[in-house]
This record gives structure tokens, sequence and C-alpha cells, in this order.
């Protein structure tokens, strides 16, 4: 016969023993359907895209992006410097890639073009000198693009003489592709005020 | 019966004066944020700069939802815990201290029916009390300023900017998600007041426990164990201001004040049922 105190601490012992191995099995389960770059590799991988119907393109399209928008900020970074989505490129049409590259860009994007457009000739450039910075820093830490060409000093030029907005709206496909981890790199900047914060350090 | 006990608790909680203090406080703090904001000229001009320097208009995001949700963020970090675990702490110590605790065990009702009444009474508060302050500020806000866009800068994460629509669901769910940690930190104070102690020490146990867990979590040198303070899950209402949303994070967090939650319970009944109250 158990006392009836140790009872009570027993019964008490037993349910938290039973809660907690719920509450970690939810915990862990909620972590496995976490989104990560490894995972949007493995689809990329996973779909035959030239064996696909159109309607099927776009819907795998789309489910990239919602994929895509699913990772945290800094997988999400990392995933759009990295656009391991242009391995479907030279399968899909010029429209079909377009709809791609605008699709794994971040949703605002349209605001910081414009609003890129409004800052100062000396901000612009030094924002986007700040932006290449970081963007190689970064690309030179992570498994970088092969197929994407880097920013170079000419186009860097041409930005600033058209206008980031301008030249995003009359890009071609390829163009847009190259520009995109610069946007994000922009973008990121803007996004968490570094640019705004940090004006005196570029 | 259980709804029916339930009932009675609420009326005795709610025929309490000091259970209003905290809808009080919310509403004054608020008020006094909101005419701060509206007639002083350099918090305006500050997030005016702030929003076009971003690229956003700041005659859209300047708006009703703005300012109730960057009024939302002190209040649910300082002013929230407190008046919960005030009245957490209440809800056996005072029944006890007032010598009621006895003739209430002299009726046909079980230790444990006793504290799940009072617990479900308090969980009732707290998501009361989590959905006022979301209705007084979005009232008070919108007092003084119109309805548009959704602009947050959420301390450690990168702005957030939402349409009327999006941010108003934003600001609801926030609100829903508040309330589990209101019921978590009420808890806490509730398990302290299951103990042999005053009221004003279970309180005060529980906000010293909530506030040495956020002290820790902001240690920058202690950034590796953030997801194992108990504040990292308190603020899972944070996590609806972000683009996307982050389900696994807020499912996680949620298996977890759960089970932070049953822990409180079960140890504050575990010690109730072991106290000697007769003698």
């Amino acid at each position: 016969m158990i006392p009836i105190h140790r009872k009570a601490i027993l019964t008490g012992a037993i349910i938290l023993a039973a809660g907690w191995t719920l509450a970690i099995g939810g915990y862990t389960l909620a972590g496995n359907s976490r989104m990560s770059v490894e995972k949007l590799r493995r689809y990329i991988v996973s779909v035959d895209i030239a064996a696909l119907s159109a309607d099927n393109r776009r819907a795998a399209v789309d489910q990239l992006a919602e994929k895509l928008n699913t990772l945290t900020p800094d997988e999400r970074h990392r995933a759009r410097i990295e656009c391991p989505w242009t391995r479907w490129f030279p399968t899909l049409n010029a429209p079909a890639r377009e709809k791609l590259i605008e699709a794994t860009l971040p949703d605002d994007i349209e605001n910081m073009l414009t609003a890129f457009d409004y800052l100062p000739d000396d901000l612009q450039r030094r924002a986007l000198d700040e932006s290449l910075r970081r963007l190689r820093a970064d690309q030179s830490l992570i498994q970088t693009n092969r197929e994407l060409a880097p920013v170079s000093d000419d186009l860097k030029k041409e930005l600033l003489q058209t206008g980031l907005n301008d030249y995003f709206t009359t890009a071609t496909a390829q163009e847009k592709a190259t520009i995109a981890p610069l946007l994000e790199e922009l973008h990121q900047m803007m996004e968490t005020g570094a640019m705004f914060r940090g004006r005196e350090r570029f | 019966m259980f709804l029916f006990q339930l009932r009675n608790e609420l009326w005795k909680l709610f025929g309490k004066k000091r259970t209003y203090i905290g809808f009080l406080i919310f509403v004054l703090g608020q008020t006094l944020i909101v005419m701060l904001f509206r007639f002083a000229a350099g918090p305006g001009r500050q997030m005016t700069r702030l929003l076009e320097l971003n690229g956003f208009s700041a005659q859209e995001y300047i708006s009703t939802l703005t300012v109730a949700t960057f009024m939302l963020f002190p209040i649910a970090y300082l002013l929230l815990p407190l008046f919960v675990s005030l009245v957490g702490g209440d809800f056996v110590a005072k029944e006890a201290e007032d010598g009621t605790l006895r003739m209430i065990l002299a009726r046909p009702v079980t230790r444990l029916r006793l504290l799940g009444v009072k617990w479900a009474a308090g969980a009732v508060f707290a998501l009361f009390l989590s959905l006022a302050l979301g209705v007084t500020g979005l009232t008070l806000a919108a007092l003084g300023f119109h309805w548009g866009g959704l602009f947050v800068a959420n301390p450690g994460e990168p702005f957030s900017v939402f349409g009327p629509t999006a941010g108003w669901h934003h600001y609801v769910a926030a609100h829903l998600m508040l309330s589990f940690k209101a019921v978590t930190i009420m808890s806490l104070a509730f398990m302290f007041s299951c103990f042999n102690v005053k009221p004003a020490t279970a309180t005060i146990l529980a906000l010293s426990f909530v506030f040495v867990n956020s002290i820790l979590q902001n240690i920058p040198y202690f950034s590796d164990f953030t997801p194992w303070f108990l504040t990292y899950h308190l603020d899972l209402w944070r996590q609806m201001f972000t683009q996307p949303v982050p389900w696994w994070k807020i499912f996680q967090s949620l298996s977890l004040l759960a089970g932070f939650n049953l822990t409180f319970f079960v140890t504050g009944a575990t010690a109730f049922f072991l106290r000697d109250i007769k003698t």
C-alpha cells in the first residue's frame, strides 16, 4: 500500500513525464516541418522540369516560390544568393524564366527599387558598393551558383546611370537573374535598416 | 457542474476591483502613447523618415494598425506579465490568507476540482486581458489615426509591411497568440500561489522567474541557449508580425508552452494536495 502523499507525488511525476513526452514530440515534429535550403535544393533536383507540361511547370514554379517563402530570413537570404533554381533555366523559355525570377524575388522588391531611385546619387553609389562587398563576402562563404555571372563594375555603372527600377523593368531574364542576388543584398540592407543606421559607414 | 462552478469563480473574480487594474492601466498607458505620438512632432517625424528611407509611404503606413502595434510591444513585455501574475498569485494564496479556503473545502468538492476551476477562471481572465489590450489599443489609435497598412519594426527582426486587411489578420492572430503568453504566466503565478505563501509573494516569485529568464535570454553571449528560455517561447506572438509567419516555430513554442502549463499546474496541485489546511 503506497502512502497517500507518495501516491500524489508519483501520479504528478507520471502525468508530467507523459505530458513532456507529448510536448517534446510536438516540438520535434514542428521542427522537422521546417523548410531549409537543402530541402529546397532536393526539390529542385527532384523535378524534371523539361518533362513537364506547361501547366505542371507553372505549378512547379509556384510550389518553388511557396517553399522559398517559408524559409527563415537567413535561409531565404542564402537561397536567393545561391539561386539553385537557375538549373531549371536551360529548359525554360524566356517568359517562364522571367516568371521564375519574379516568383523568387522578395515580395516588396518594387517598393525597394522605387525607394532606391529616390536616394541621393552619392548614397546610391555607396549602397551599391556595400551590397556588392557583402554579396562577395556571402558568396565566398556559401556554395556559389557557378551559372550566375558576377556583377561587374560596368554593370554597376549602368545600374547607377539607368536607375535600378528602369534597368530592372527593361532587363532580360538573364540580366535579371544576374542582378537578383545583388537586389537581395540591397533589399536586406534596406529592410533591416542597416542603410539607415550605418550611413556614415558607407 | 464544472461550468457552473467556473461561472461562480468568474463571478467572484470579476467582482473584485483589483481585477480591473490591468484593464485600466492599459487604457491609461495607451492613451498617453497615442497622445504623445499624435501631438508631439518628434516621434511622427522619426517614423516618417524610417518609412520613407525604406520606400514606404508614411501617409499609408502611419495608421491605426501601426500605432496600435507599436504600443503593444512594451505593454506586452512589461505590463501584461504584471497583471496576469497579480491575478494568478491571488487565486489560492488569497483564499488561504482570508481564511475562506477551509470553508470551501468543507463542501463536497475535491482539491483537484477546486484548482481546476480556479485555473480555468484564470485562463479566461488572461484571454480577456490579452484581447482587451488589442481592442483598447485599436480603439484609441483609431481616434487619432486613419485606417491603413501595418508597418512593424519588430525588435531583432527585419521590418514587416502588410496591407490593411492582411495587417488586421496579423494583428488579431498576434493577440490570440499573446493570450498563450498571458495564460502561461498566470499558471506560473498560480503554481506559486498553491504553496504556503502570501499572494504578493506568489506574484513576485512569478515575475522574478519571468524577468530572470528574460535577462538570461538577452545576454548576447548566451544566444546559443535562447530556445531553452521560457521567455523565448512566450514571445511567440511576435512571430505573427514576421513575413512569412514561421508556423513551425510557433508550433514548437506552443508545444513547449503546453508542457510548461502542465508542469505549473501539476506542481501546484501536488503541493496543494500535500498541504495541511485543516490544522
